[in-house]
C-alpha cells in the first residue's frame, strides 16, 4: 500500500485556502487531501510563510506611505500658512 | 485494491464545489479545487489505498493495519494540529487523535471505510475545537485563580524572528522595485483581503494580469531568497580563502 496521491493542488489554491477564500466544500476536499499528502502540506506551509511575510512587508510599506503622505500634507499646510497675509 | 474515494469522486466534487463557491460569493469565482487538481493529474500517478482492507485490519486488531494508518495519517495530522494549535504538547495531541480514530473504527462507528479520510478530518477538527474550548475556559479560570493551562506561545524564538525579518526585508526590496499600482494590487489582495474579482473590476485588470503580477512577485521573492542564501553560504568560504 502506498500513501502517495496523484493530484496535487497548485500553490494558488493553497494560498486562497490559507486566506480563508475557499468555501466549505472546497475546504473539506482540501483538508482531506492534506491529511495524506506531504507534497501539499509543504505547499500550504510555503503559502502560510509567504502570506505572513507579504502582510508584514505590505503593512510596513503602507505605514511608510501614510507617513510620507502626512509629511507632505503638513508641508503643504505649513506653506499655505506661511503665505497667509 | 480499490481507488481512493478522493480521486474517484473528484469530478462530482469539482462540480459541487464550483457551484458552492459561485453561490457563496458573487464577487469571487476561483477555479474549483477539483479543476485545479485535474490540471496536474496527468503528470503524477498514485497508488490507490484499499480503505476497506485497512479498516478491516484495524477492526481485527492487526498490527499492520495500525502501522499503515499511522504511516498514512501521522504527518498530516501532526501538520494540521501544529498549524492550528502550535507546537505545544503536539505529540500528545497526535496520540490522542489516533486513539480516538482507532477506538471509533473498532467500535464500528465508521460505516463506510471509503470515507476514512473524511472521518479522520472530522476527528482532527473536533480535537482542535475541543482544545480551543479548553484553552478559553482555562483562560477564564486563570483570571480568577492565576493558575492553570498555559495558552500556546505563538511567538518566535530570536533565530526565527531574525529569519522572518530577513524575509520581510527581501519582500520590501521586491516591493520597492514594483510600480505604485502593482503595490496597490498586492496590498488590496494580501493586506485588505479584497477578492480577485473586486480588485480586477476596480483597477481594470484582467484575471490573467492579476495572477501574473502575483506569481511574478512570488517568483522574485523565491529568487532573491535563494540568491541571498547563496551569498550567505559563500561569505564564510571567501573569508576562509582570504585568511588561508
Amino acid at each position: 500500500m502506498k500513501d502517495g496521491f496523484d493530484r496535487h493542488f497548485p500553490e494558488d489554491v493553497w494560498e486562497e485556502y490559507a486566506m480563508g477564500m475557499r468555501g466549505e466544500e472546497d475546504c473539506k476536499l482540501l483538508e482531506e487531501h492534506l491529511l495524506v499528502c506531504p507534497a501539499c502540506q509543504d505547499l500550504l506551509a510555503k503559502a502560510d510563510d509567504y502570506l505572513r511575510t507579504a502582510k508584514a512587508a505590505l503593512s510596513r510599506t503602507r505605514k511608510g506611505l501614510s507617513r510620507s503622505a502626512s509629511a507632505a500634507l503638513a508641508l503643504a499646510v505649513g506653506f499655505h500658512l506661511f503665505q497667509l497675509p | 485494491m480499490i481507488a481512493s474515494p478522493h480521486i474517484q469522486h473528484a469530478p462530482a466534487n469539482a462540480k459541487d464545489t464550483s457551484k458552492h463557491t459561485s453561490a457563496q460569493s458573487s464577487h469571487q469565482t476561483p477555479p474549483s479545487v477539483g479543476e485545479a487538481a485535474d490540471n496536474r493529474e496527468d503528470d503524477e500517478r498514485h497508488a490507490p489505498v484499499d480503505w476497506q482492507n485497512l479498516v478491516m485490519r484495524i477492526q481485527r486488531g492487526d498490527d499492520s493495519g495500525m502501522e499503515d494508518l499511522y504511516r498514512l495519517f501521522s504527518r498530516g495530522i501532526r501538520f494540521y494540529l501544529c498549524r492550528q494549535l502550535g507546537m505545544q504538547e503536539l505529540d500528545d495531541k497526535v496520540h490522542d487523535t489516533f486513539l480516538i480514530v482507532v477506538q471509533a473504527i473498532r467500535r464500528g462507528d465508521l460505516r463506510e471505510p471509503d470515507r476514512l479520510m473524511g472521518f479522520v478530518r472530522t476527528v482532527v477538527r473536533r480535537q482542535v475545537a475541543a482544545h480551543i474550548d479548553h484553552v478559553v475556559h482555562s483562560r477564564r479560570d486563570e483570571l480568577h485563580l492565576d493558575v492553570g493551562v498555559r495558552v500556546a506561545d505563538g511567538r518566535r524564538n530570536p533565530e526565527q524572528s531574525m529569519a522572518f525579518q530577513q524575509k520581510v526585508d527581501f519582500m520590501l526590496e521586491i516591493l520597492s522595485q514594483l510600480s505604485e499600482r502593482d503595490c496597490e494590487i498586492l496590498t488590496r489582495f494580501y493586506l485588505d483581503e479584497q477578492t480577485q474579482d473586486q480588485i480586477c473590476r476596480e483597477m481594470t485588470l484582467t484575471e490573467t494580469q492579476f495572477r501574473l503580477l502575483k506569481s511574478r512577485a512570488k517568483a522574485r521573492f523565491g529568487e532573491l531568497g535563494k540568491r541571498k542564501l547563496q551569498q550567505k553560504m559563500l561569505v564564510p568560504f571567501f573569508s576562509r580563502v582570504s585568511a588561508g
